[in-house]
């Protein structure tokens, strides 16, 4: 048990971030509800961040604390399907981006998130999972109220799809799970820390409004939940347990739905507007906390891997 | 990082499981149905800590020259998340072994480490925590018991309250001011059957006559009960809190307790039903929560790291934790409630403490948002 980095994984954050400082930032005059991650992500790939779960010595771990670093940025990029879902189930690189498609009702044709600019879809079918070749005429680009860039898949089939089978079902939904939880926790953070930042210089009633007891002890719990989501996430990626990756996705959609409220509450009007970089992150949460049907029906299902039915 | 144990560590935790069961009676369900601080709990704990004792599992975590083995904080987790899963058989003999000792190893002369850690390292003393009064809970600062000089030593006169385990201790940590203000605050030994010592129980929400009011009248004590210098208290008191606050890990009983009515609801087949489940999935990823922050608060003292605010970053998921398992309790398996004392019941009673005990959950959260997210104070 250890909650440190080594200095294999130092020198690993340490890259990222100074990647990150360089290629993840939407630029002060950027107005949008999501900044393209686009020059980021093809760093990472130009770097092997991507494939990281595949070197020597690393592993999904390793790929969750790319995740971790790179979902603080404001640029938005498909990292956490590529890094830690793919080398899961692929003894390949898959070209990326890559877009998650829960079609297990039947149904393919939702608004998901990166599919508009999506190589390939991943689609779980209920009893088996389909690795589809993307043509820019399968999607319908869709001008969707979140912060990625989202799509529809028009097709009526999965012709020439890739069928990788039932076992590949709970692969993909442990990992999703995983990389859901890991980007959720990393989303919340960054958006602490911004509000955090901003009640320290932000003034009413004649003193900063950070020193408020209300408003305080309201962050102290979002912090306490943000960095509990954290090591959930991450400890679910090492020890590559179902059960582990399904308690802390329950846990980061929880906390997700507490966060997005209280920081938009205590950063006021300025917070809702574009002019303020708290929307990238917090409505990446909107998205990714109704995923596998939200925090109660995750809830159920993490219950029923820890204690069986 | 590495958020799985060593075959070592995994091998540790089968010695201590088996060790504590081999020492429980079969009694023991009857006796720990009071809790930790039940006058037949702690009676038990003398003999219990006492073997615990010879087996070196009392306090493994001390340092070789007190008696103990040197083991790692991890160890010293592992073994309490075992004795919790069991019922806590040490009662409150798991204060001495996390803070009291560790506290006077800090601050005590030579002649209170010799005689105090000894007797703690046997298992067979019994101590109570004299901190809080009636108008002195999480607000220290204000309590008024007085220690006045003697040519000799001080006399002590006030009352405490809420103290668990005050009918059976031995001793007494105990706050005592010698003048105005924080800092003429200072920490006292004191031992409990003496006169001028008295103890009234307090009948209440807490099975197993948890709380008692100590009443201290001209108690004469010698310099040598003193513990640290005049003055000194805030700083002693902050550095055994920083211990207290996460020494109890409640995830680990609450786990046993929640698998326990999952098996009952899997028979019955109410587990069938999704909202059921998914209370229950709230609860165990609450107690996950909760485990995951100990154990970085356990990362950080191996490290050799000082203590720093993600203790009451811990403490909060601690208490959540408790919350949402006893919400589920209340919700989900009422009956429980109702079918007389059980352990399930004591956890459900003792839960409602969880945010009052080592500082109400609002000093915690004060603490988190000054020192942790570094959020302005009011001047």
């Amino acid at each position: 048990m250890d909650y440190a980095l080594n200095d294999d994984e130092r020198m690993l954050v340490d890259a990222l971030e100074q990647l990150a400082e360089k290629y993840g930032q939407a630029p002060s005059q950027h107005v949008g509800p999501w900044y393209d991650g686009t020059p980021l992500r093809q760093e990472l790939i130009a770097n092997g961040f991507l494939r990281i779960a595949r070197e020597e010595g690393f592993g999904p771990l390793q790929a969750a604390l790319v995740v971790d670093v790179i979902a603080r940025q404001t640029a938005v990029a498909e990292v956490a399907a590529s890094a830690l879902i793919v080398p899961q189930l692929f003894a390949e690189d898959i070209e990326g981006p890559i877009a998650l498609i829960d079609a297990s009702d039947g149904c393919w044709d939702k608004p998901v998130r990166f599919l508009s600019v999506a190589r390939h879809a991943l689609i779980d079918l209920g009893d088996d999972v389909v690795l589809l070749p993307l043509q820019p005429a399968d999607v319908e680009v869709i001008d969707a109220f979140v912060a990625y860039p989202t799509g529809r898949l028009t097709r009526g089939d999965l012709g020439g799809g890739r069928r990788l089978g039932a076992d590949a079902v709970e692969i993909l939904r442990q990992w999703w799970r995983v990389a859901l939880a890991v980007e959720m926790s990393a989303t919340m953070l960054a958006a602490l820390d911004k509000t955090v930042a901003y009640l320290k210089e932000r003034h009413a009633f004649g003193r900063p409004i950070g020193s408020f007891q209300s408003v305080q002890h309201r962050l102290a719990v979002c912090a306490q939940q943000a960095h509990s989501a954290r090591w959930l996430a991450l400890r679910a990626a090492d020890t590559r347990d179902p059960a582990d990756a399904a308690i802390a996705l329950a846990y980061a959609q929880e906390a997700g739905n507490t966060l997005y409220w209280d920081t938009h509450q205590f950063t006021g009007a300025i917070g809702l507007t574009f002019e303020y970089p708290l929307h990238y992150w917090t409505l990446r949460l909107r998205v990714m906390q109704s995923d596998f049907g939200g925090a109660l029906a995750t809830a159920a299902t993490a219950a029923e891997m820890v204690c069986g039915l | 990082m590495k958020f799985q144990w060593s075959q070592q560590q995994d091998e540790f935790r089968s010695e201590v499981r088996a060790t504590i069961y081999s020492l429980l009676p079969p009694s023991w369900a009857t006796i720990s149905t009071g809790g930790v601080g039940s006058t037949a709990q702690l009676e038990f704990s003398r003999e219990f800590c006492s073997r615990l004792s010879q087996h070196g599992l009392l306090v493994p975590h001390w340092p070789v020259e007190f008696g103990g083995r040197a083991m790692s904080p991890w160890e010293q987790f592992i073994l309490a998340e075992e004795l919790c899963a069991a019922g806590e058989p040490r009662g409150l003999q798991y204060m001495n072994v996390n803070y009291i000792g560790p506290t006077i190893m800090a601050y005590g002369t030579p002649e209170q480490r010799a005689y105090h850690l000894e007797l703690i390292r046997q298992g067979r003393t019994l101590w109570c925590q004299g901190y809080s009064e009636p108008d002195a809970g999480s607000d220290l600062a204000a309590l008024r018991t007085k220690a006045t000089r003697t040519a000799t030593g001080y006399v002590i006169n006030g009352n405490k309250v809420w103290t668990s385990g005050a009918q059976c201790a031995d001793y007494c940590i105990l706050l005592a001011r010698t003048g105005e203000g924080k800092n003429n605050i200072c920490v006292f030994l004191v031992p409990m059957k003496i006169s001028g010592v008295t103890v009234r129980d307090i009948d209440g929400m807490i099975p197993g006559g948890g709380f008692h009011e100590v009443f201290f009248d001209n108690v004469e004590v010698p310099e040598s009960a003193r513990l640290g210098a005049e003055g000194q208290a805030w700083e002693i008191v902050r550095y055994s809190l920083q211990f207290e606050r996460i020494g109890v890990p409640h995830y680990a009983k609450n786990g046993v307790v929640l698998d326990k009515i999952v098996k009952e609801l899997q028979a019955n087949g109410r587990w069938r039903d999704p909202l059921v489940r998914a209370r229950a999935g709230r609860a165990l990823a609450a107690n996950a929560a909760a485990r995951a922050l100990t154990y970085q608060v356990i990362a950080l003292r191996v490290q050799g790291l000082p203590p720093t605010a993600d203790v009451n970053v811990a403490r909060i998921a601690t208490i959540a934790a408790q919350k949402a398992t006893t919400e589920f309790i209340g919700e989900i398996a009422p009956q429980y409630l109702a079918n007389g004392i059980s352990e399930i019941e004591g956890l459900y009673r003792h839960a409602i403490s969880t945010p009052i005990a080592a500082g109400a959950t609002e000093v915690q959260l004060d603490i988190v948002a000054q020192s942790f997210l570094k959020l302005p104070r009011v001047k």
